[in-house]
């Protein structure tokens, strides 16, 4: 078990993965639980069935997709755990740890190119095209029908949100000091954001609880899923269900992406975003024994420090040229030539801006090399606003903290 | 495991077929999405988006802009959206 908890659960519970009863914290995420007990490997590529493990920890890849209580396609990052919680690994055939699909990884080793393959062959095409649509693909259906939601709620607010970081936070605070109304949403179970993903530290718990205490009204698990027509945005609360939000202006604090390192074996159980570390090491699990870090961020940094202090051995490293292992981290090649054996690669980098809302609401985006950042609209007019990282900014708290007053201030002149 | 190097892990996009894609002249990102199937998977670009556009315009393409994103921006269960109403107001 290369990972592991580093203190008991705060809150045990027992859930079971593959019929096996398992102990995890009903505090944090199940796939968090998961990782603690010594379980990375998730779920498998629809494809190439290749081993996958949690990579993000905030609902952005496919790492920790699972079956949850006979529901397909749960990202279990989102979801805290009940006693009794029933998760699978989905996408197998045969037993979880033994795919025979695995086979297809190696039978292709380039990847498919579906454009030419079989195409054009008569007979083959077809019997390829059938093979395809069993191999591959997400997951089965679920055992029966969700209930329909009947009602969709509805709010209505000077000023919406969307993002509970430090950014959005610090503007939510901002907006309510000069006597707005505002909703604030975030897609996550907790307030916080980038914050979240440092591993504890009284001082950093504190910071939340103030910053969530300033921040008034706010929805957590609830994603800005689109934007209906005029002022109208369609919500989705993981609980209550779908919901209209009405407001005057909106923030969009929406955050950053990981980003994805490119090298051999990147995609392999083991490798994930510094955040995603953190936010582990924060609920108490420790993803590996020997764990490389790569790249200098506050969010490497504050992870290696954490790590070491769990006992972990930790080696930071510069460009990493391969990661090897079957269906884990087993060893990390740099370019420079140098290897090292261990459980698990942890890497941050310039993350990209999370433009998708934004840019249906009317924001530009201008590309630079870590993604697009969000350019909202100059127009004297325009109720759209956007703070943080989603602007192609930086982690720096200060300047959050700034960028917040000025934005609130523009608010209230608009609505004046 | 073979030694594959992924752009786009929800739908097992390599590093080998896109930068194939981008020598055929799938020059600008909406392309090189439509051919290479990066960004249509489970996180609908989240985590291969950024690197796609940057090695396209390592590799002298254009990368000025994203592919559209289309709501709903993360995956909704048909239960929570059948509560939509259509009524005018």
């Amino acid at each position: 078990m290369p990972s592991r908890r580093t203190r008991p659960p705060a809150r045990p519970v027992t859930i079971s993965l593959d019929g096996k009863n398992v102990v995890v914290d009903e505090l944090a995420s199940i796939a968090s639980g998961l990782v603690g007990s010594g379980e990375i490997f998730l779920a498998r590529s629809p494809k190439f069935h290749r081993p996958r493990g949690p990579a993000c920890l905030r609902g952005g890849c496919d790492g920790c997709l699972m079956r949850v209580d006979g529901v397909p396609n749960v990202m279990t990052c989102l979801v805290r755990p009940e006693k009794g919680t029933r998760v699978e690994r989905q996408n197998v055939i045969l037993t979880a740890k033994i795919d025979v699909l695995r086979a297809t990884d190696w039978f292709f080793p380039d990847g498919m190119n579906h454009h030419e393959m079989f195409a054009g062959v008569p007979g083959v095409s077809q019997v390829m095209q059938a093979f395809a649509r069993r191999v591959s693909g997400l997951g089965a259906l679920p055992e029966s029908a969700l209930p329909p939601r009947e009602k969709m709620g509805h709010e209505r607010c000077d000023v919406m949100i969307v993002g509970g970081g430090p950014s959005g936070l610090a503007a939510a605070a901002a907006l309510k000091r000069r006597g707005l109304k505002t909703l604030l949403i975030d897609d996550q179970p907790a307030l916080g954001g980038s914050l979240l993903a440092f591993p504890s530290g009284a001082h950093i718990d504190a910071e939340i609880d103030l910053r969530v205490r300033d921040a008034g009204p706010h929805r957590v698990s609830s994603t800005a899923i689109g934007v209906l027509e005029g002022d109208d945005w369609l919500v989705d609360d993981q609980r209550e269900g779908l919901l209209r939000v009405e407001a005057r202006a909106h923030v969009i604090a929406a955050g950053a992406h990981d980003p994805t390192p490119i090298f051999e074996g990147n995609d392999l159980p083991g490798v994930m975003s510094a955040r995603a570390a953190g936010r582990l090491l924060r609920d108490g699990v420790l993803v590996g024994e020997r764990i490389v870090v790569s790249g200098k961020t506050p969010h490497a940094d504050a992870f290696a420090e954490g790590a070491r202090a769990a006992g972990a051995e930790v080696h930071r490293v510069g460009e990493i040229a391969s990661v090897r292992g079957m269906s884990r981290v087993r060893s990390v090649h740099l370019r420079e030539g140098k290897h090292f054996d261990a459980d698990a690669v942890v890497h941050d980098a310039p993350r990209a801006p999370c433009f998708e809302v934004a840019v249906q609401a009317g924001a530009q985006t201008q590309h630079t090399d870590a993604g697009f950042a969000v350019r909202a609209p100059a127009r004297a007019e325009s109720t759209l606003f956007a703070i943080g990282e989603v602007t192609g900014a930086s982690f720096d708290l200060a300047a959050f903290d700034a960028a917040a007053e000025a934005l609130a201030d523009s608010i209230v002149e608009r609505f004046a | 495991m073979s030694a594959k190097v992924l752009v786009c892990r929800c739908e097992d996009v390599t590093l080998h077929e896109l930068e194939e894609a981008i020598g055929r002249g799938h020059a600008d990102v909406e392309s090189l999405k439509r051919y290479t199937g990066f960004g249509t998977g489970w996180c609908q670009g989240k985590g291969c988006l950024a690197v796609c556009a940057r090695i396209l315009a390592q590799r002298g393409g254009d990368a000025s802009n994203p592919f559209t994103p289309r709501p709903p921006f993360h995956p909704v269960t048909l239960s929570h959206l059948a509560a939509i109403d259509d009524e005018d107001e």
